[in-house]
């Protein structure tokens, strides 16, 4: 399959998840400048907007860590060019709920080991994450490009809501992995 | 030995470092991708510090937000400060907005792992 197939398939993907219209959207290469890009953006718009700022807070936040997750993950992975695409939305029918979904190609061979962290997460209760999220701040060990694995409990700690994800099979060794998280007051 | 001052950016902190008062300050917004780069300098300094630490030491931490990348950064600049706590009258204050139930919890969850005080003051916005 050729990169510019590849290319036309992220905005397949990004159509589908964009059948209600985005007030934010970033499709395309993600790297250092467009990471900067999209967090400056996305502080831009949510102080513009009239969302409760408990709400606007934990949706920044959350911004930051799923635009840093999915450099990070593309950094350390080293993604072929034609894999290093990424989807970033956020979804708002209201001032009392948003909805961040994120998109990226991974390797098939880590799909399971991914859906097991993402269903440990989800089974705990909010007592249990912060449990859990202290532990791994206690013990925690940093990559090499500083993330902690800490990413996604505290989104998920964070949100109050459990991490919704669907993985979509691309080709032989990669398949497409969509994130959703709900924002609510 | 000299201080240890940085101005904050979009994305870091100001770090206000006074070895001679021991007075400290972490403030503004700690988000950078990579925190071991950026706090690296930092810890060096620390390191540096706690050889010959004033008699108390007071760490103040002001922020609006931190990414989890910084949040293991924090906490090895604080197991320094607590190797130092036999030495030193040795204090980390975590202020928050009142209104910032998260960055309240955040406090909590170092007040939980460390063995130094930690202070959790709410700020009126």
């Amino acid at each position: 399959m050729s990169p510019s197939n590849k290319s036309l398939e992220i905005e397949e993907i990004a159509s589908e998840l964009m059948v209600h219209k985005a007030v934010y959207q970033y499709i395309g290469n993600i790297d250092l400048d467009t990471t900067d890009k999209v967090i400056l953006e996305v502080d831009d718009l949510l102080s513009h907007q009239n969302y409760p700022n408990k709400i606007r807070k934990k949706a920044f936040h959350i911004t930051i860590e799923v635009v840093q997750n999915l450099y990070k993950y593309l950094l350390e992975n080293h993604a072929d060019p034609s894999h290093s695409k990424g989807i970033f939305l956020i979804h708002s029918s209201n001032d009392n709920e948003i909805i961040i979904t994120s998109g990226n190609y991974l390797l098939r061979s880590e799909v399971n080991s991914l859906k097991s962290r993402i269903k440990l997460i989800n089974s705990f209760t909010s007592d249990e994450l912060a449990h859990f999220y202290r532990g791994l701040l206690d013990v925690g060990t940093i990559s090499k490009h500083g993330g902690a694995g800490l990413g996604f409990v505290d989104i998920a700690k964070k949100s109050g809501n459990k991490i919704q994800y669907e993985f979509k099979e691309v080709d032989n060794d990669y398949a497409f992995y969509i994130f959703k998280i709900i924002i609510s007051n | 030995m000299n201080n240890y001052t940085l101005k904050s950016s979009p994305k870091t902190p100001l770090l206000k470092f006074d070895a001679a008062s021991g007075v400290f300050e972490i403030s503004g917004r700690s988000i950078p991708e990579n925190s071991i780069e950026f706090y690296k300098p930092l810890l060096n300094w620390v390191d540096e510090y706690v050889k010959q630490p004033n008699d108390s030491t007071t760490l103040s931490v002001k922020l609006e937000y931190f990414n989890t990348s910084s949040s293991k950064s924090f906490v090895e600049l604080f197991r320094k400060l607590e190797d130092i706590a036999d030495q030193t009258k040795i204090k980390v204050e975590w202020y928050y907005d009142e209104e910032d139930e998260d960055m309240m919890e955040s406090g909590q969850d170092f007040q939980h792992i460390l063995k130094i005080p930690l202070e959790l003051i709410p700020v009126e916005e």
